[in-house]
Order: C-alpha cells, then sequence, then structure tokens
C-alpha cells in the first residue's frame, strides 16, 4: 500500500464518516473524535481492502463499529459508576450526546431551525440512515451493510425519520 | 394493493421492483390518505437535503494521516531504544554509542512533535 493510495482513500472518504459520525453522535467534538479513530482503522487494515465493494460501505461500516464500541464502553463504565464504590468514577463518563448536532447552519430560518431540532430528536441510527440515503445515496442494501442491520430495519428508520420531520415541518407553520 | 406506508418509502427511493412500483402507483390513484402521505414523506426528505447538510470541519484528513505517520515513527523509536538498551546490558563497550544515538532520537522527536 503506497502513502499515496491512503491519502487518496481519506480524501474522498474523511467527509462522509465525519458527517456519519456527526449523525452517529450528535455532536461535532465526539464526531471530530470518531472519525479520527475510524479512519486511523481504516488506513491501518486499508490492505484488507481491496475494490470488491464501496469504499463507503466499508468504512462506514467501521465508523458504526467503532461508535458501538465506544457506547458500549461508556455505558459499561456508567453501570459501574452507578455502584456506590465506583461513585469516583461518575465525572469521567461521557456517554454518546442527545445534543443538537454542532453542525455550522447553511440556512438561517424557522423551518430550517425546525428541521434541524427534529433531527436531533431522532435516534442515532435513524439520522445515520438518513445521511446515508439522502446525501451519499446508498442502496438501502448499503445502508444495512454500514449499520448491520437488515433491509427491512433500513426502511422502517428511514419512514420513522421522514414522518418525524414531516410532523416537525407541518408544526411550525 | 392495500396500504402499506412503508411501501411508499421505498417507493420514494426507488427501491420497489418495476412490478411493485406500478402496483403503488396504480393504488395512489385511489387513495387520498396514501398520495397525501407520500407528499409528507417527500417535503421531509426535500426538507432535510435543504436545512440538515453536514459541513466538515477544515483538516480532518491531514489530522488523520499525520496520527498515522506519528504512530509509525514512535514505533520506530521504541524498537531502537529497546535493542540498544539491551545491547548495551550485555555489551558495555558500544555505551558511548548508545548515548550518541539517543541524543540524535531525541532530537528527531522533537522536530515530529514540532511538525503534528
Amino acid at each position: 500500500m503506497s502513502k499515496l493510495s491512503a491519502d487518496e482513500f481519506v480524501r474522498r472518504t474523511a467527509d462522509g464518516v465525519y458527517a456519519l459520525a456527526l449523525r452517529l453522535t450528535g455532536n461535532a467534538a465526539d464526531a471530530w473524535d470518531l472519525a479520527q479513530d475510524a479512519l486511523l482503522r481504516a488506513v491501518k487494515s486499508l490492505d484488507s481492502f481491496r475494490g470488491d465493494s464501496d469504499p463507503r460501505t466499508w468504512v462506514y461500516r467501521i465508523t458504526v463499529n467503532a461508535w458501538k464500541n465506544r457506547a458500549a464502553s461508556a455505558a459499561e463504565r456508567m453501570r459501574r459508576a452507578s455502584t456506590p464504590l465506583d461513585a469516583g468514577e461518575a465525572g469521567a463518563v461521557r456517554l454518546p450526546a442527545g445534543d443538537p448536532p454542532a453542525d455550522v447552519p447553511l440556512e438561517r430560518g424557522e423551518a430550517a431551525e425546525a428541521v434541524r431540532r427534529a433531527v436531533a430528536a431522532l435516534e442515532p441510527e435513524d439520522r445515520a440512515c438518513l445521511q446515508l440515503r439522502e446525501f451519499d445515496g446508498l442502496s438501502y442494501e448499503e445502508i444495512a451493510s454500514a449499520l448491520d442491520v437488515p433491509v427491512g430495519t433500513v426502511k422502517s428508520r428511514l419512514h420513522r425519520a421522514r414522518l418525524a420531520l414531516a410532523k416537525a415541518l407541518e408544526e411550525h407553520r | 394493493m392495500s396500504c402499506d406506508e412503508e411501501a411508499l418509502t421505498e417507493y420514494l427511493d426507488g427501491e420497489l421492483s418495476p412490478e411493485r412500483g406500478a402496483a403503488v402507483e396504480v393504488h395512489l390513484k385511489s387513495c387520498a390518505a396514501c398520495a397525501k402521505t407520500l407528499e409528507r414523506l417527500k417535503a421531509a426528505s426535500a426538507a432535510f437535503k435543504k436545512h440538515a447538510a453536514v459541513r466538515s470541519p477544515a483538516g480532518l484528513g491531514r489530522e488523520t494521516r499525520g496520527r498515522e505517520l506519528s504512530a509509525v515513527l514512535t514505533a520506530v523509536i521504541v524498537t531502537v531504544v529497546v535493542v540498544l538498551t539491551v545491547g548495551k546490558m550485555f555489551k558495555p563497550q558500544i555505551s558511548g554509542i548508545f548515548n550518541q544515538v539517543m541524543g540524535m532520537i531525541s532530537g528527531a522527536a522533537s522536530t515530529v512533535g514540532s511538525g503534528n
């Protein structure tokens, strides 16, 4: 693997990885960390990937797995922190956030704010499905592969997420 | 075809077979509720694309490659230190060379640190 090919790989996938990381984590700081982690893992194992599938699906799968590992670790720390002997760890716990995404708004206005609030209120995997479908144009099969869920789950998540956004749009009018 | 809301999402995304897609289109002509739901789904999709795009922060890719190269250089430095330390333990006469090389490594490490 040449340095150039790894650079090219990062150049092509970094934006998509960050966007997915932001949908999963809900905040820019965690998204940055997760994206760096995922891209580094992908670059280190780039030799094991050689064109048999869309590289985006491959690196998005790495991103989702890294996110799940972090969530599991945070949950475990929280569980341990909930016991009296581990109370001192509570301050060090950092859970995947439900805060609104800290992405820079491209458009102001009430509709934009209503949509962003509705997106922030979605479950992380629902946001991820929307991102991969609406901005990456991935098929249901590709999204299912990235998220490691059945195709039917992708369909249900997209449907639920869009209805939630539709409701938010209608309520703001 | 009876009402199948999730099929409308599949239809919107072009995920239905030609046969199922045709069946949905026939159904939409006679079902106002499903036609309304499809419009709501389209509006939500358009609004998401219009208002919720993610802007990537600058330097994301560059920092990843920088971290990778730092990790490689760190591994090389650690390997050299271990080899020379073991060598120094068993061959005291190379301690002079060991001190010279450690000086060179310290200089290289501070150069990498300032370059990140």
